[in-house]
């Protein structure tokens, strides 16, 4: 059985705490609430957190933050109208040679297609890559196997460098 | 290409996490918590003074209506008589021949109950409270199984949570099956919370569907989906979202979307009743389960 403390949770799951949030907030500073929010559950909850397996853990962790995010959402009923994910800083562009400065063109554009991307898509690059979770935890946590999450990834990557192309003929 | 394009977007994500300022978080969760703390510490001191009071108020309530009686019956048999005494009294009135007075500490008549039993109309306090909630919760609001058992219905937070446990600890009992389920509702009469439209479940899961109140007005739909998986054997009980969820093979759907669960002690049946509600918040934070809002 492990036993773990708050800190080691903190330490080990905030990132994906967080950018669960994001993924359904799509705002910063809510996403920021959001996750100090699953966090002070932890705190609540902690003598039963801290025997917990590793995949339990993350599951109670990640249907938490859905769900305080889906009721503060609706709860608020405000339109996201920041609806994209934090600007890439401007300044390392500036300073990078050509090549460098094509590789920014192409991350900033790839930002601008994730957030069009559908959101079944969307949430499936978001906890891969921003989250850190591997395919068999995607599938545990959203409820669909692993091939299903292979084949969303795999059809999210198309559409990403479909709208990148788009992007590119359109610039 | 695969892996190049993996590449790029692994750098975005940490690049885009770079910036999260997780020490700023945990700082203010840490502060969050000792508010929490606080508050409850007040609360709890707070409450126990309140509580004493009211202990006090009734009692000296109790008190006071006691003698009121007393002096009131007095009057009723001896009005005229200032010195009055009980044993005055019962030598006086006592017609010969008559049985033996009763004991002078006797409570008069009128303020015991004349019976102790089976009387709706002498439940006071907590016990006329429970009639109110199981009059607003039954008939068809519980476990059509265990009718005669007095329903569990939490109405706060702290009762919730302690029926929770008590139904994840208590392993197969009816009464813990029964705990778990009727905290799902509350009398229609609190004015607040949602109202459980339709339990239904598959081979893939449990979904219960309820509408909110809001202003009063009934028209948002949604449903909670409990995967099938959630629901099976060890892992529901271990599970800490605060489910009590028996072996997905003890699980089966009845006429009209009832769910038949079999239990350690029999078989019992949860069948949403008409004016029953849902606590959402509580649910929500005690079980963790999948929102899905219907368009």
């Amino acid at each position: 059985m492990p036993s773990r403390d708050f800190e080691s949770i903190y330490a080990d799951y905030s990132r994906m705490v967080y950018w669960a949030a994001y993924g359904v907030l799509k705002n910063e500073s809510d996403a920021m609430d959001a996750s100090q929010n699953v966090f002070l559950r932890v705190i609540k909850h902690q003598k039963k957190l801290e025997t917990m397996e590793d995949a339990q853990l993350k599951s109670w962790l990640y249907r938490v933050t859905v769900n305080l995010c889906l009721d503060g959402k609706r709860k608020l009923k405000r339109e996201v109208l920041a609806d994209e994910l934090p600007e890439m800083p401007v300044s390392d562009v500036s300073v990078l040679p050509e090549a460098a400065a094509l590789d920014a063109e192409t991350r900033e554009a790839l930002h601008r297609a994730l957030q069009e991307l559908p959101e079944i898509y969307r949430e499936t690059v978001m906890l891969h890559f921003f989250s850190e979770l591997r395919y068999d935890e995607i599938a545990k946590l959203t409820g669909v196997s692993e091939g299903t999450v292979k084949s969303r990834m795999s059809r999210a990557k198309e559409r990403l460098l479909a709208l990148l192309k788009g992007g590119a003929q359109h610039g | 290409m695969a892996d190049a394009f993996d590449a790029l977007m692994k750098s975005i994500a940490d690049e885009a996490d770079a910036k999260v300022d997780y020490a700023a978080m945990h700082a203010a969760v840490l502060q969050k918590a000792a508010a929490m703390r606080r508050r409850r510490a007040q609360f709890v001191r707070y409450g126990a003074m309140a509580a004493t009071l009211v202990v006090l108020a009734g009692v000296g309530t109790l008190f006071l209506r006691a003698r009121g009686d007393a002096a009131r019956s007095g009057e009723n048999a001896a009005p005229q008589t200032v010195e009055f005494s009980m044993g005055d009294q019962a030598v006086d009135m006592a017609p010969e021949g008559a049985p033996e007075e009763p004991a002078p500490g006797c409570v008069p008549e009128s303020v015991c109950p004349t019976e102790k039993t089976g009387d709706a109309g002498v439940a006071s306090g907590a016990g006329a409270s429970n009639a109110a909630r199981n009059e607003a919760g039954t008939p068809g609001a519980g476990i059509s199984g265990h009718a005669a058992q007095e329903p569990l219905i939490a109405m706060s937070a702290d009762e919730l949570v302690s029926l929770c446990l008590a139904a994840r600890t208590a392993d197969d009992s009816a009464e813990s099956a029964l705990a778990s389920f009727e905290w799902l509702y509350e009398p229609v009469s609190a004015g607040k919370g949602y109202r459980l439209l339709e339990i239904a479940a598959d081979a893939s899961g449990i979904t219960y569907t309820y509408n909110r109140a809001a202003a009063e007005t009934w028209n948002d739909e949604y449903a909670i989906f409990i995967p099938g998986e959630s629901l099976s054997g060890t892992r529901a009980e271990t599970d800490a979202a605060g489910v009590f969820a028996p072996a997905e093979t003890d699980v089966t759907a009845g006429a009209a979307g009832a769910l038949i669960w079999a239990l350690g002690g029999g078989e019992a049946v949860l069948t949403p009743g008409a004016g029953c509600t849902l606590k959402e918040a509580e649910l929500r934070e005690f079980c963790a389960l999948r929102l899905v809002e219907i368009k």
